[in-house]
């Protein structure tokens, strides 16, 4: 493979572009999976509204760039429960990394770093969402030390 | 003619039958002392029956030739057809063994099962990228030979025409810009004994029938997803520096090589492409029956070296000039398996037998009729086992060719004493 360099930081207003990419490519990724996650015919414009959005926003949003082209990226938030002693978990909602920069360890480093800037925002959980069908991320995810946790199941109505 | 012969194999003695108290030679209670052995240690049933020279034809009949979902009993005539030339060209016994089995699954525990019968396993006609997940994963499981025409045949007769296709044109194989068009059985096998090689990915561009196979193409994540070969050539070539989607045409700029290996044509590869590949091109199209294009529009357009996959044509990128000699060489070692080196082995032998006869635009490959070659190739494709330590059997390059050379040339001898005595019927109509 070819040896690159790259940085795991938080997202900026100039990744917007390259970021709506990825977001959009990690929908399309996604649907592979299970047609209820069908992308829309406007996803490509909607992806660079919600990039820009997302950057402004208070969730965590981290890219991992190789000099300047963002090729990989996290999004996680943090959920709240009052009734549960540990009130607060943090969720990993969505990962992606492009194609040719993939088996170099990056997605690992956006997880092993959002992680980290989760647990100063008070989690001691982190949990991670994927579709059922992901095996691929269901084998990544429990490499990682992540367990089943909470399923979730759908019907057509 | 099938009608008339009710098939075209049968199964004959091969030991000295004086009498019937033979028989307490070969049946019980003679036979028990071997079965004890083997008993004990499998291995030596490759010593002490058939098994070392038998090769199972393998097939579920799902996509037989060009003939389409015709079931197992249709294929039979094919597979039987297959192990005709499996005697004939390199004398290993095949017989077909058609079945039932359609998950990949049960294909493969089928295999596991009737792995103590034969020496090696022919699969025969399955799509792809199935084959690629059979073959990879028969190969993991078994301790016998698997072999994929399609794939591994395929691979290595096309490798053998570009070594001698590139020693012609003065190219060194490593700096030569490659384009893979079509993304099938046998390309794909291609691309990963090319990388064996030393060609760097980023030489070399594989296209399907959606344009270059390109990390940024839209559908990238479906074929990871679906078709891990596909996706990892994408990956490691980088799409071969074009942009993503790019078609034949623009892939064939300032190429060396173009290896078509896609739809029946002609028409498919476009003259006018060609003509912009760099000075004395080498152009395979190997679809059958119509080349992707014809060889006299590649030539008109610039290629200097043509190659397909007829025999009416010069340079034929036959199969057949691979399966029956490896084979011969993986049999008469009890080879545990072949690999991408084995078949390199076998296509650098080729290569170099018709470079001792002479190479010429017209001739980079051995015909049908030099079957002389098969010797060699066996030769070097036992030494190679041996040497990655896959066999189990020694022997040496001349003492295996020799075999090779005696085994196929009794074989022939006994059908023309029997065809000669009468004993193979005369065909209907025929004096």
């Amino acid at each position: 493979m070819y040896e690159v360099n790259y940085i795991v930081r938080r997202a900026v207003e100039e990744d917007a572009k390259e970021l709506a990419k990825l977001i959009l490519r990690f929908y399309m990724f996604n649907e592979e999976f299970d047609k209820a996650m069908e992308v829309s015919s406007e996803a490509e414009e909607v992806s660079l509204r919600i990039a820009e959005e997302r950057i402004r926003g208070n969730n965590l949003l981290m890219v991992a760039a190789i000099d300047s082209k963002v090729v990989g990226y996290v999004y996680g938030a943090v959920l709240e429960n009052p009734l549960l002693v540990r009130k607060e978990i943090g969720v990993l909602k969505e990962l992606y990394v492009a194609p040719g920069f993939r088996g170099m360890g990056i997605a690992r480093a956006l997880v092993e770093n959002a992680s980290r800037e989760l647990m100063k925002m008070g989690v001691k959980y982190i949990a991670a969402e994927f579709p059922s069908m992901n095996l691929v991320a269901e084998k990544f995810y429990e490499k990682l030390g992540f367990r089943r946790f909470v399923s979730i199941y759908l019907r057509e109505v | 003619m099938h009608k008339f012969y009710r098939g075209k194999l049968e199964v004959m003695a091969k030991v000295p039958v004086r009498g019937m108290k033979d028989f307490s030679i070969w049946y019980t209670p003679g036979v028990a002392e071997p079965s004890r052995a083997i008993g004990k240690d499998p291995d030596l049933s490759f010593e002490y029956t058939y098994r070392w020279n038998l090769v199972a034809v393998v097939s579920d009949g799902t996509r037989v030739l060009g003939l389409g979902n015709i079931g197992p009993e249709g294929a039979l005539p094919v597979m039987e057809g297959k192990g005709l030339l499996f005697k004939f060209l390199g004398g290993v016994d095949a017989i077909a063994l058609v079945h039932r089995a359609k998950s990949v699954e049960s294909f493969l525990t089928l295999l596991e099962w009737v792995e103590p019968s034969f020496g090696g396993i022919n699969l025969e006609d399955i799509e792809s990228p199935k084959c690629f997940t059979i073959l990879e994963e028969a190969q993991k499981r078994l301790k016998i030979p698997i072999w994929h025409d399609d794939q591994q045949g395929t691979a290595g007769a096309t490798l053998a025409a570009l070594i001698n296709a590139l020693k012609i044109t003065g190219r060194n194989m490593k700096s030569s810009r490659i384009v893979l068009f079509g993304a099938g059985a046998s390309n794909i096998p291609l691309y990963r004994i090319l990388r064996k090689l030393g060609v760097p990915a980023e030489n070399m561009v594989m296209l399907d029938s959606k344009g270059t196979l390109h990390p940024d193409r839209e559908d990238i994540d479906k074929l990871f997803l679906t078709h891990p070969w596909k996706y990892r050539i994408a990956v490691e070539t980088r799409g071969g520096g074009l942009k993503p989607g790019a078609g034949l045409g623009e892939a064939l700029k300032g190429a060396d090589v173009l290896i078509a290996a896609s739809t029946p044509g002609p028409g498919i590869v476009k003259k006018e492409w060609v003509a912009q590949m760099n000075k004395d091109a080498v152009v395979f199209a190997i679809a059958n029956p119509v080349p992707e294009i014809w060889p006299w529009e590649a030539k008109e357009a610039g290629a200097r070296i043509v190659a397909t996959g007829r025999s009416d044509l010069p340079n034929q990128v036959n199969n057949s000039l691979v399966f029956p000699a490896m084979f011969r060489g993986l049999l008469d070692v009890g080879a545990k398996a072949v690999v991408d080196e084995t078949i390199i082995s076998a296509a650098m032998e080729l290569a170099k037998y018709a470079e001792e006869k002479g190479l010429r635009e017209d001739y980079i490959i051995p015909t049908m009729e030099e079957w002389e070659v098969f010797a060699r190739e066996a030769a070097a494709v036992a030494v190679k086992t041996m040497e990655l330590g896959l066999a189990r059997r020694n022997t040496t390059f001349k003492e295996e060719q020799e075999r090779a050379l005696t085994i196929i040339s009794q074989t022939r001898e006994k059908w023309r004493k029997l065809w000669e005595a009468g004993l193979i019927q005369r065909p209907p109509g025929e004096a």
